[in-house]
């Protein structure tokens, strides 16, 4: 009789464990693409960024929305119109043009939503490395909306790179249409403001920009209409 | 006497913080460097025609230009490379890449876009 108490006893124990193991370690999936800590970020930067099948995550928590997160991973949708490194994805078609070769493109791993949210309240907890560089109010509230989409569009060029709507405008960079729900301000001004501090030897070039330009271009891409990303 | 002189030279010698030691930038890291920073633009072929170019108003170099190419100044070429086409007057959508490359990687590239263009000097 007591035998069979501890067995229930210790098969309940191993029923409770479960969950409790599988939340300590919800990045671990993420791990097999995505590189989580500043240490194991290659000294090799470049050969790093033209062969990661992933975007690094190790100062996530400064980066993201974690609801966006918690959605996004439910129902993951292509950030980088060419991939992680538009390079890879690419072909030149008849007349020479570089053409984005979608078919190649990977596809994003979908979580279920108690996944998503432990994945995504981990992610937060990661901020290392540039994490450190991002200080809160970097974004003022402030920005004129009507000058950062002039820079924007023409001014500064960012459009030559990132989309500021679906199929409009550069794709070696992020989509940034989404960037009001997907980013924290303090990150994209950041961003704007250092690229080379934040991401170091990325493909998003140091304009040198005013603060004022920073500010009114934070203030256009938290502007921006979502549309049913929301 | 001398065999732990030499030991403790060969140790240091092992041992010198590889920064310490200046590298030449070869063409394969150079190409890399094209790959990463100008490809989005000048297109993976150097052609002018890379994925980011059907919206833009001013159409890239093309770096297979000989002719055109050959009639661009070493000096110029690093200039624009490291303070971006304004400093040119070129187009603002050339940016400025001098603090993604250092002096040596963008030395580097105006020999590798002089091995593209086939206009050496």
């Amino acid at each position: 009789m007591i035998r069979m108490h501890l067995s229930l006893m210790a098969i309940l124990a191993v029923v409770l464990a479960l969950p409790t193991q599988a939340r300590s370690e919800p990045l671990a999936v993420c791990a097999q693409c995505h590189t989580l800590s500043e240490s194991d970020v290659p000294d090799d930067l470049i050969s790093h960024r033209l062969t990661r099948e992933a975007p690094d995550l190790h100062y996530a928590g400064a980066k993201f929305n974690e609801e966006w997160l918690v959605h996004w991973l439910q129902k993951p949708t292509r950030i980088r119109p060419a991939g992680v490194f538009f390079g890879r994805h690419v072909e030149a078609s008849e007349n020479g043009q570089d053409v984005v070769a979608t078919e190649g493109l990977p596809e994003h791993p979908a979580f279920g939503e108690e996944d998503a949210r432990a994945i995504a309240a981990a992610l937060m907890q990661k901020r290392e490395g540039a994490a450190s560089l991002i200080p809160a109010g970097a974004y003022s509230g402030k920005g004129n909306v009507r000058f950062g989409k002039m820079a924007f569009n023409k001014l500064r060029g960012c459009v030559a790179c990132h989309e500021n709507a679906p199929g409009e405008g550069g794709v070696s960079g992020p989509e940034l249409h989404s960037a009001s729900i997907r980013l924290q301000p303090d990150f994209i001004a950041t961003m704007i403001a250092k690229p080379q501090e934040i991401e170091p030897r990325s493909w998003m070039p140091h304009l040198q920009m005013s603060d004022r330009d920073v500010q009114n271009l934070t203030a256009y891409l938290m502007s921006l209409d979502v549309g049913e990303e929301q | 006497m001398m065999r732990p002189v030499l030991t403790a030279l060969t140790l240091a010698v092992l041992f010198i913080p590889r920064a310490a030691v200046a590298e030449p930038v070869s063409m394969e890291r150079a190409a890399e460097l094209y790959d990463t920073y100008c490809a989005q633009c000048h297109g993976m072929s150097r052609n002018g025609k890379g994925v980011n170019t059907t919206g833009l108003s001013v159409q890239p170099r093309d770096h297979t230009d000989t002719k055109a190419m050959a009639d661009l100044p070493d000096d110029q070429i690093r200039l624009v490379i490291e303070e971006g086409g304004l400093a040119v007057n070129k187009s603002i959508l050339m940016p400025a890449w001098g603090e993604a490359m250092n002096p040596d990687e963008i030395a580097a590239m105006v020999r590798y876009l002089r091995q593209v263009c086939k206009c050496g000097n």
